[in-house]
């Protein structure tokens, strides 16, 4: 895994996420709350990409995705004015993206389209595609697009608590201490849950898994 | 050796399939049309009107709070300016002279005198307490109405009273509602 470049190279990597982080967050929410509306473009650009990816991951729709993450910039900036900084923006608009999400899916209940996001190019040349294209012995590119289905696939089969635990860990790249903030919860119940979760994945993608 | 080796180096975990999904990303144009329709979406809120619940609720709080002040304005008035009546009204030298209350009073002052070995001390003593510490002589009031709709801001209502040697002023202002009432005696 060492060659895969930017695939593996987590999203939002955890350590970065310090004390200097959030007060830049906080100083720039402080602008907001003090009428410069403007700024508040600032946090949507730090944090719309990764928003928008837990929220596609967690809902498999590109489009409902794209939704979903404007209404959870409109949801905060609606309630700035209360955010009082007891936890970090980032923890904060996370948690509204998650919450907001549950919500929607709950409510579309058995109704589920899928729309994919195209998949990077980089990723078929990475690392673990040269291993999964000589384990399956198919052609690349059919590879790529298959395993995305199948990955999409596994992932709404789980519950959405235990999607989300995936996907704020190994997609997102986020500690258990950070998840267990966001989602409310023990940093025992977001590694019980993950655990769980992996066991699920696992059967699900044991085609690809050797 | 060498195969056990080999397969360990093919072999693909879960968290590595999964990391495959940060390759699913937007472009660049999908940014564009993102930043563009958030920002109106944006305006839309900043501009939309709230439903009419929110309005109805917002606007009977505002009144409940604007009626609530004016009332306990009008009570607390209304009191100081009953107090002294009532006051007055056990004054042996009053307008209306003794009443029911004094001379139930007295009765039992006199049987008290009756009973006491000292009848001119008690009666003193039976005088003395029963002249209010204070008279209300005077009440001046004004009004400075600049209209409902400017949230009753200027009013003030004035009580006064003098009483010769003493001079003393009381002031209650009702914060929020520009009422001030001030008492002098």
């Amino acid at each position: 895994m060492a060659n895969s470049g930017s695939v593996t190279k987590p999203i939002f990597p955890a350590q970065e996420k310090t004390l200097t982080e959030r007060d830049l967050d906080w100083a720039v929410v402080r602008k907001v709350q003090a009428g410069n509306v403007g700024a508040f473009d600032q946090l949507v650009q730090k944090y719309r990409e990764h928003i928008f990816s837990v929220i596609y991951n967690m809902t498999s729709n590109r489009e409902d995705a794209s939704d979903l993450t404007q209404e959870t910039f409109i949801k905060a900036f609606q309630a700035i004015a209360r955010f009082r900084g007891k936890s970090s923006f980032f923890t904060w608009i996370y948690r509204i993206a998650i919450n907001h999400t549950m919500t929607f899916l709950k409510k579309r209940n058995r109704r589920r389209f899928i729309s994919y996001e195209k998949i990077d190019e980089e990723v078929s040349n990475s690392e673990i595609f040269e291993r999964l294209t000589a384990n399956n012995r198919s052609e690349k590119g059919v590879l790529v697009s298959e395993l995305q289905e199948k990955l999409n696939d596994a992932l709404q089969k789980l519950s959405l608590r235990h999607r989300t635990v995936v996907i704020l860990h190994e997609i997102e790249g986020l500690e258990h201490a950070q998840i267990a903030e966001i989602t409310k919860t023990s940093i025992g119940t977001v590694r019980s849950r993950l655990h769980y979760a992996k066991q699920q994945l696992q059967s699900y993608l044991q085609d690809y898994i050797t | 050796m060498a195969d056990t080796n080999n397969s360990h180096e093919k072999e693909v975990k879960v968290e590595e399939l999964l990391r495959l999904k940060r390759a699913e990303r937007p472009g660049q144009v999908f940014w564009n049309t993102f930043d563009r329709e958030l920002h109106q979406r944006m305006l839309q809120t900043l501009v939309k009107k709230d439903p009419w619940y929110v309005q109805v609720l917002r606007g009977v709080s505002g009144r409940i709070a604007q009626t609530a002040a004016v009332g306990a304005a009008a009570v607390f008035l209304a009191l100081m300016v009953m107090r002294p009546a009532l006051v007055d009204s056990t004054r042996p030298n009053g307008a209306n002279g003794a009443n029911g209350a004094y001379l139930a009073l007295q009765k039992n002052a006199l049987d008290l005198v009756n009973s006491a070995p000292s009848v001119a001390a008690a009666i003193s003593d039976l005088d003395s307490n029963l002249i209010p510490d204070y008279q209300i002589e005077a009440i001046s009031g004004s009004i400075t109405d600049s209209g409902y709709a400017n949230e009753y801001s200027p009013d003030s209502f004035e009580l006064a009273s003098y009483d010769r040697d003493v001079y003393a002023m009381d002031s209650v202002s009702l914060g929020g509602t520009g009422l001030a009432i001030t008492l002098v005696y």
